[in-house]
């Protein structure tokens, strides 16, 4: 637990640092998320067996105190949140289309970097709701780091986070009148099943959903994330969008009373199937690189809702392993996209989607990057997305009325296959440009293809991931 | 040798992954290291594919296992039919890639398309050695992705709307595929493949879901393998260039296709299952009307390498039908079809890329006494058209042989009649051109005549790099027709693939 | 071990077509000589040939008379028409190609001999078959182009039908693919029409003949006299071959072959008269002495009993008719070149008069060992019919002469005749004359033929279609008639050929402009209206989701 402790603290510090010195912010954030990395890497390797570590802040028993608990999901998901702080951070100092060393993005970056880790950690709802603020809020302040352009898109954003995040704190008032208690490990034991219950938890379901941008909830996502900076685009993609999808797990899974799951459930996946055709839709449709990519994370958002929905709908708690690994898989998958994306639209200087014609010659590093992070996205094998799909698939065929389900997913694949494909197959065309006459910035392009190697190379680690996360999901 | 054991088969799949992914990161001038690389490859893997092919027929079992997802771990192993496609590939690599080297000199982007090359034939060979349905369906995805930036290479707006087409096509089929994989894979895990199957177990509670997983990867299969009305992205795929097209017919795509099939029926359902199910007469039907469909409908081209697209799909479907008619000696006959069409077809599509590239012949009107101009092309043209025939003694003969042969062993003599009836179109659809081809007036000018080689009828008649591979792939097709009962043949090799599935 | 001798009569063709990558031409003559091993097996068969690495079971060499025979006079031939082809293609700038499609041919139709087993005979077949095509178009230009195509389709046709035969045939035969099992299995209806019709096609007999009068006559003389003399026999040969002997269902189809083997005979000489280009009234010829050999293997499977007679019966008119053939057809080449002397003549009316049955020729003892047959089986009145057949072949063959002599006299070329037909074609024209003192069966076969009430019986016919022959020369003097044959080959031809040209390219409609789908997201995207907008649907959502849920 200690190392968890120094894994949330040291991006927390390095906030305040690069606050303060803003000459060479760039090092310290950089060097603190390494810290934070290699400590939440060590936290894993401290869980011993298959129970979670608790510990209560400052010392006071429940329910007075914050409790946090570290578990292997937790771990997990804290690894995966430095790992891609870390690969974005170093993007953003290499890449020539990145903030500056000095910008407002070190110590935001950093903070949200904590947040995100508090976030993971934390069992109980009002804390969740402060992290969640938290990170609303470095998001929207980070979507104007791209300058007055950005300004509207990032009003937006902030005006529909507020509004979830009164939604949220409704349901936490409703709650919190009747029990009397926020841990959820309580309130999971004491709640029963009354119309007061059912309401909060649909108000914070909905709350969460605006927040995850989970459809139809998604509205302001295209624009926020196709307007802020690369590096930024990546983090609230990949990461930024997945804390309220983890709260919503949290108290759907623990406290929702088993017929209002099960309703609720249908509902979610009902949304979900929606979204993946939906989502692809839009991406198919729209003319620019970087909202294609963000289209791309609705429709993807969309495999997550289904998992979500039928693990309620069928109380099958194996589905929750999908869950996770659609969205772990999808964090390494679309920061590849964005950086890739953002890469070539920098360095051809144009953001219609036309620009990647006859990218293969030019930028080849990065198209292929975008390809092979597209794979993933499409759940080819052997990538994380394949694994996700795969588990996925796995109970939807214990009963033909099952099938549907699949026959969904399955036109969800295909779907997504159709964008990816959109702009994979326009690189190959002759390219308008010689490739000599462009400035290329080849380790920011490696970078942009190293978290997509990543997510193919999940299929390696596929075996003990799978055993952590089916261990994880029950907490 | 343990160890070895072990390595083998990861060891023929990395000799073309690892040139491949080297080749990528090359400049385009860097041509000497390229062709060092690409054919360094090619000869580590012969090597070793001979290597494992002696070891199997010896008795020794070549296996690499590493954990995948739980139940169903990524097995690579070589067994005799796996070996068999395995050889296939890298012989054909060899001449394929001597070929291209010749074909795209003077063109642009060789380390992408020679990148891509290599990677195409090593997720064939890791495709052929996938040792169950979830290595399988993963080389068969990846196939889809390395095949396709060879069949736009080009970068035409043809080219993009083909190779369009063709993501559509397998893409879907692809999903296809794991749809059914996925359904076994619920019911029974995924096993390594096993003779004669692994879900007999089943047969008598799960017959409908037997059956719809069946028919869902005869679907995801079919795509590949260009059955009837899955072929649609075949005539299309034509316009990549020649050697990827040559590779494409004749190994890595359709061929993908067929071994999948062949693999689903004799190692994942088994032989007698098959039969319980009655899953056969269908595919049966289809098969048979394939091959007429497809040769009535390149009869109908006007364009060479349109001819042999639709030639394609008339001849794959013999390698499925004679898996579906579900006896040894038809077995035999398709299994060596395997074989026997890959090295034909890859002729024909050498020879259609000779003629494209030397004299930019495309249609069959201008290849009007273009024999006199290339002897040598339109000798190994017509050796491979009349075996497509089925005439003796190419290799195309010995496959109908054993076609007719288990068709009526399996009592259905209609399937003479197919097999009659498509030599016959076959006949009528090659004529022409080795008639044109040899006797036809020559114009005046060819369409533009490169003058590759020298441009002298004989051994100069086009660069010795696209000739060589023609007359070598030219001459074993009739070689493996007329050895056919030598130990070395295919023929020989089939008999011990197919013999312990049917207990013999 | 000796057997290898096989092998090589195979190989050795095949080989020597790398002379043809000579480029000084120096040693290019011999690859006419291609066939002289096969004339020496012919003479000292060797033991039989296992060649199990080409398929399990595949057996050359020759076992019976019949096939030894047929390769002695096969052989010859080849021999002579490839020393007639040498002096006649020296000139030709496209000889390679014909040596190439020469050799492949012979290989073909030496296998199929030398097979003793069906997968062999089939290959040489198909060999053959597929590579006459080169010969018979050798010339170029419309007539043989026409006549080429037709042949090639009827050939593939033959060759596919033989294919579905062979299957069944194997089949039937319990899986062995040797030719003496197959003569002792039982065949069904089906496998024998499909062999009839598939060897029919390559036989030419009537109806299947319509191929034959194109094709023979468009080749050069060398090929014609080849494809007239050896190769058709060929289709014969596989009929005897493929069949099984003494099989009860198989005797009920006797009366029918007989009858098309006749019908056969007097069609082609009726249709022979009507011409006026030697080589068609040769080629009907051969259809015509076709049906003979029609008529043998039909009496061969009505006989139950003892089938002895009739393989000598197949080998005499094979060999006589094959090398008769072959000389008339280089003589009638020779008579369209060069004029000819006077002793030319002499040499040219021979294998003509020995078709006929001249006594003492080759000819008569092949017709009287067939009359002999047929005597000592139950159909007596076919004599009568094989009478008759002698002088209608009389007739053609005195029409075909005197269409050589028209031929010749409108030639100009005083030319001495080179030495080399001298030795082909002048040799090949004797032999009626010395089969029956130097062919082992013709010696024999040769007492009956030599008695000197028989010799009577020979002459009578021949007198009298020549008494025949003038009479009706005289009465239809400058009249022609109509030829209904060739025209009903040209019509089939054609229509064949329409019917299977390959769709005219249609003109591909001007490629659509490229229509940039309008984003659909951009009405979601206006800025202002997505606050509202979203708010609107949490709103909506939330009030929906109570309703239900709560």
């Amino acid at each position: 637990m200690s190392w968890a402790l120094l894994s949330l603290a040291s991006p927390l510090l390095a906030a305040l640092l690069a606050l303060m010195i803003r000459h060479g912010a760039d090092r310290i954030v950089l060097g603190a998320t390494l810290i934070s990395l290699i400590a939440a890497v060590l936290a894993l390797a401290s869980i011993n067996g298959e129970q979670p570590v608790s510990l209560n802040l400052g010392g006071w028993e429940q329910p007075l105190a914050i409790r946090l608990e570290l578990g292997h999901l937790s771990a997990l998901l804290m690894i995966l949140t430095g790992t891609l702080h870390l690969l974005v951070g170093l993007y953003n100092r290499v890449s020539d289309h990145g903030t500056s060393s000095r910008s407002d993005y070190w110590p935001l970056s950093a903070l949200m970097h904590a947040v995100l880790l508090a976030l993971w950690l934390s069992r109980d709802l009002f804390n969740w709701f402060v992290t969640l603020e938290l990170l609303s809020l470095a998001a929207v302040a980070m979507v104007t780091l791209s300058g007055p352009k950005a300004y509207a898109a990032a009003l937006h954003y902030l005006m529909l986070s507020l509004m979830a995040s009164l939604f949220y704190l409704l349901g936490i008032a409703l709650l919190y009148g009747q029990e009397g208690v926020l841990d959820i490990n309580q309130l999971a034991q004491q709640l029963t099943d009354t119309p007061i219950t059912r309401l909060s938890l649909l108000l914070m379901t909905l709350g969460l959903m605006m927040k995850a941008a989970l459809w139809p909830l998604y509205l302001w996502l295209p624009d926020a994330h196709a307007n802020a900076p690369t590096a930024v685009s990546a983090l609230l993609s990949s990461l930024v969008v997945k804390g309220p999808v983890f709260i919503l797990w949290m108290i759907l899974w623990h406290l929702a009373p088993a017929p209002f799951a099960e309703q609720l459930g249908l509902v979610l996946a009902l949304f979900g199937g929606v979204a993946l055709l939906a989502g692809a839709w839009s991406a198919m449709t729209t003319p620019y690189l970087k909202t294609l990519v963000a289209y791309s994370t609705v429709a993807q958002l969309g495999y997550v809702l289904i998992a979500l929905g039928l693990s309620l709908r069928w109380q099958a708690l194996e589905l929750a392993t999908a869950l996770w690994l659609f969205i772990i898989a999808h964090a390494l998958a679309k920061v590849s996209a964005f950086l890739a994306a953002g890469e070539m639209q920098g360095t051809y200087g144009r953001k219609e989607l036309t620009v990647v014609k006859g990218a293969t010659l030019t930028m080849p590093v990065a198209m292929f990057a975008f390809a092979i992070a597209g794979g993933s996205l499409i759940g080819l094998p052997p990538s994380g997305g394949f694994l996700a799909k795969w588990i996925l698939l796995q109970p939807m065929f214990t009963s033909p009325a099952h099938w549907p389900w699949a026959f969904t997913i399955l036109a969800g694949t295909l779907a997504s296959a159709a964008y990816v494909f959109r702009v994979v197959s326009l690189s190959f065309d002759q390219p308008d440009i010689t490739p000599g006459s462009l400035t290329q910035n080849l380790p920011a392009q490696w970078l942009s293809l190293l978290p997509a190697l990543l997510v193919w190379g999940l299929a390696l680690l596929s075996h003990p991931l799978l055993l952590w996360l089916s261990r994880g999901a029950v907490v | 040798m343990n160890f070895l054991q072990q390595a083998m088969p990861l060891l023929v799949v990395l000799s073309s992954l690892i040139p491949g992914l080297i080749i990528f990161t090359l400049r385009e001038d860097q041509r000497a290291l390229r062709t060092f690389l690409n054919l360094a490859g090619v000869s580590v893997q012969l090597v070793l594919v001979a290597l494992m092919l002696l070891g199997v027929s010896r008795g020794f079992s070549f296996k690499l296992q590493l954990p995948f997802i739980p139940n169903a771990d990524l097995i690579l192993r070589a067994d005799a039919l796996s070996l068999q496609f395995v050889t296939l590939s890298s012989v054909l690599w060899l001449a394929t890639t001597l070929y291209a080297i010749g074909y795209l000199k003077g063109s642009a982007q060789h380390s992408r398309f020679f990148g891509y090359f290599s990677l195409c034939v090593s997720t064939t060979v890791g495709l052929a050695l996938a040792g169950n349905l979830i290595t399988f369906l993963l080389f068969y995805e990846l196939l889809t992705l390395t095949t396709f930036p060879l069949l736009v290479h080009r970068g035409t707006r043809e080219a993009l709307k083909a190779g369009k087409i063709y993501l559509a096509y397998t893409l879907t089929g692809g999903t296809l595929l794991l749809l059914g994989i996925v359904v076994l894979h619920s019911l029974a895990g995924s096993p390594e493949f096993m003779t004669n199957g692994y879900l007999q177990a089943f047969q008598d509670d799960h017959r409908l879901t037997l059956t719809l997983a069946f028919a869902l990867l005869i679907a995801g299969l079919g795509v590949k393998a260009a059955l009837f009305p899955l072929h649609g992205w075949l005539p299309r795929a034509m316009v990549a260039p020649a050697p990827v097209s040559a590779l494409l017919h004749a190994v890595a795509v359709v061929k993908a296709g067929a071994f999948g099939i062949i693999r689903v029926v004799h190692d994942v359902y088994g032989i007698s299952l098959a039969h319980t199910l009655n899953l056969m007469s269908p595919l049966l039907w289809l098969a048979a009307f394939t091959i007429i469909f497809g040769s009535v409908m390149a009869l109908r081209q006007n364009e060479i390498k349109k001819r042999l697209a639709y030639s394609t799909v008339s001849q794959v479907s013999y390698i499925t039908l004679g898996v579906a008619l579900l006896g040894p000696i038809a077995a035999i006959g398709g299994l060596v079809h395997l074989v026997h069409q890959g090295l034909m077809k890859v002729t024909l599509f050498f020879c259609a890329g000779i003629f494209a590239e030397t004299l930019h012949v495309h249609r069959i009107q201008d290849m009007n006494g273009i024999g006199r101009r290339m002897p040598l092309t339109m000798a190994a043209f017509t050796v491979g058209a009349l075996g497509m025939m089925g005439l003796p003694p190419i290799a195309g003969f010995v496959t109908k042989w054993y076609l007719g042969m288990g068709a009526l062993e399996m009592g259905q003599p209609w399937v003479l009649l197919i097999l009659v009836g498509s030599g016959i179109l076959n006949a009528l659809y090659f004529l022409p051109l080795i008639y044109r081809g040899w006797f036809g007036l020559a114009p005046e000018r060819w369409p533009e005549d490169t003058g590759l080689g020298g441009g002298i009828p004989g051994w100069r008649e086009t660069h010795w790099m696209l000739l060589a591979p023609t007359l070598f792939t030219a001459l074993a097709s009739i070689l493996v027709g007329v050895l056919a009962g030598t130990p070395i043949s295919p023929l020989a090799w089939t008999h011990f693939i197919v013999n312990p599935e049917f207990g013999l | 071990m000796t057997g290898f001798f096989w092998l090589g009569i195979i190989v050795l063709p095949l080989l020597s077509a790398l002379l043809l990558l000579d480029a000084g031409k120096r040693w290019r003559p011999l690859i006419w000589l291609a066939p002289l091993p096969a004339l020496g097996l012919a003479w000292f068969p060797l033991e039989v040939l296992r060649v199990d690495f080409l398929w399990p079971g595949a057996r050359w060499g020759v076992e019976d008379d019949l096939a030894r025979n047929w390769l002695g006079f096969t052989a010859l031939l080849w021999l002579g028409a490839g020393l007639y082809a040498w002096q006649n293609h020296k000139d030709d700038p496209h000889a390679p190609r014909f040596q190439a499609f020469w050799l492949l041919t012979l290989t073909g139709n030496l296998l199929l001999l030398i097979a003793l087993d069906g997968i062999s005979f089939y290959v040489g077949f198909t060999l053959m078959s597929i590579s006459a095509y080169g010969l018979i178009i050798h010339k170029g230009g419309p007539g043989p182009i026409q006549a080429g195509r037709l042949y090639v389709q009827l050939a593939i046709l033959g060759e596919m039908l033989i294919y579905a035969a062979l299957m069944l045939r194997i089949q039937e035969a319990e899986g062995s693919l040797l030719l003496s099992d197959w003569q002792q299995s039982p065949i069904s209806p089906l496998t024998a029409s499909l062999l009839l019709v598939g060897f029919g096609i390559k036989a030419g007999f009537f109806p299947l003949h319509i191929w034959l009068p194109l094709a023979h006559p468009a080749a050069p003389p060398a090929a014609s006299a080849v494809l007239s003399g050896a190769m058709i026999k060929a289709g014969i040969l596989g009929l005897w071959r493929f069949l099984p002997e003494a099989d009860a269902n198989l005797a009920n189809w006797s009366p029918w072959l007989i009858a098309l083997g006749l019908v056969s005979a007097f069609y082609g000489v009726a249709l022979g008269l009507l011409q006026t280009r030697v080589k068609t009234a040769l080629a009907y010829s051969s259809i015509s002495q076709i049906g003979y050999l029609l008529v043998i293997l039909g009496l061969a499977l009505g006989t139950v009993h003892d089938v002895s007679p009739w393989p000598a019966a197949l080998a005499l008119f094979g060999v006589h008719h094959g090398l008769a053939k072959g000389a008339l057809f280089m003589g009638a080449g020779l008579a369209m070149t060069v004029k000819l002397p006077r002793s030319a003549w002499v040499l040219m009316t021979l294998p003509a008069l020995a078709l006929a049955g001249l006594p003492l020729t080759g000819g008569a003892i092949a017709k009287t060992a067939l009359k002999t047959g047929v005597y000592d089986s139950d159909l007596t009145m076919l004599i009568t019919l094989l009478s008759l057949g002698s002088l209608t072949t009389t007739l053609l063959v005195i029409r075909i002469m005197v269409l050589m002599r028209q031929a010749n006299e409108a030639i100009a070329n005083h030319n001495r005749m080179p030495r080399a037909y001298w030795c082909s074609w002048g040799l090949l024209s004797l032999t009626p004359l010395l089969l029956p003192w130097l062919w082992p069966v013709f010696i024999d076969n040769r007492s009956k033929a030599l008695a000197a009430d028989a010799l009577w019986d020979q002459m009578s016919p021949i007198l009298l279609a020549f008494i025949l022959y003038g009479i009706v020369s005289r009465l239809m003097a400058g009249k022609t008639l109509p030829d209904p044959g060739l025209g009903l080959s040209r019509w089939i031809s054609l229509r064949l050929k329409k019917g299977l040209q390959p769709a005219k390219p249609a003109t591909s409609p001007p490629a659509e402009p490229a229509r940039a789908l309008p984003p659909l997201g951009t009405r979601w995207q206006k800025q202002t209206d997505s606050v509202t907008l979203a708010s609107a649907l949490l709103a909506a959502l939330l009030l929906l989701l109570i309703g239900w849920l709560v």
